[in-house]
């Protein structure tokens, strides 16, 4: 065994690239580069991703709201439809004339 | 088939002038109609009153009055007048009113005759006395005071 093939023979205590060819050596390299860069695509695909649904949220809010509001102003309306046209009610209680008319009386169920 | 365009215009002429005259007629004639269904709730209001106090009749979650037994439907609204109504037929004539009434506001507020009567029902609830009776959801009579 010459004095270069001892040198090239791999030893066993020691990694490959201890005694890696320059050929090898550069499909390593590009190995590793493709490796970060799909690492910083992926990252920058999810930074993109939560940034959309970020976003869809705040589109969505406005539209829970209006029906709620709509309700209310309904609810609003009627009631005050009612008030004014049942106006007579309250008079007539405090006036004493909701208890001019003679009805039966008893309990529920009781014998009259 | 076709019509001429001075043809077209004058059907347009027509019908505008067609719903100009019947559009407040048909407002106008919902206020009569509105006046005289007040007139008559003012009437049977004391005697209402007085079916509630006495425990013959509540209100119930449709917005209509109820007899609190069926039984009470049979008896007269006043015992001692015989040709009184019936406590039915006055509640019944009651809440024919009150249905219209609801109907016309659901028509004029743009929203539907159950939606007004549910709206009225929470009046009704609200005003009423703690003995008076109520009918809510269940179906069962209770006393305003023994609500959950």
């Amino acid at each position: 065994v010459t004095q270069e093939a001892r040198h090239r023979r791999p030893d066993p205590r020691c990694g490959a690239a201890t005694i890696m060819e320059p050929a090898t050596r550069a499909t390593a390299t590009a190995a590793a580069t493709a490796a970060v860069t799909l690492a910083v695509a992926i990252a920058l695909a999810s930074l993109l991703a939560v940034g959309g649904c970020t976003q869809h949220r705040v589109e969505v809010a406005p539209i829970e709201v209006r029906p709620i509001h709509m309700t209310l102003d309904i609810n609003i309306k009627i009631d005050r439809e009612l008030d004014n046209f049942f106006d007579f009610e309250d008079s007539l209680v405090r006036n004493g004339g909701a208890g001019s008319t003679p009805a039966p009386t008893g309990e529920p169920g009781g014998v009259q | 088939m076709t019509m001429p365009i001075p043809m077209r215009l004058g059907v347009l002429v027509v019908v505008a002038v067609v719903v100009s005259v019947l559009w407040p007629a048909a407002g106008v004639a919902h206020a009569d109609e509105r006046e005289q269904l007040r007139e008559r709730f003012k009437q049977r209001y004391p005697t209402l009153v007085q079916l509630k106090r006495n425990d013959r009749v509540g209100e119930t979650y449709r917005g209509m009055a109820g007899v609190v037994r069926p039984e009470y439907a049979q008896q007269r609204v006043r015992p001692d007048d015989e040709q009184s109504p019936t406590i039915g037929s006055f509640l019944e004539e009651e809440n024919r009113d009150r249905q219209r009434l609801y109907e016309l506001l659901a028509e004029e507020l743009g929203t539907t005759a159950d939606r007004v009567a549910e709206r009225d029902a929470r009046r009704r609830f609200d005003a009423a006395r703690p003995d008076e009776w109520l009918q809510p959801r269940n179906g069962q009579w209770v006393r305003k005071r023994d609500l959950p």
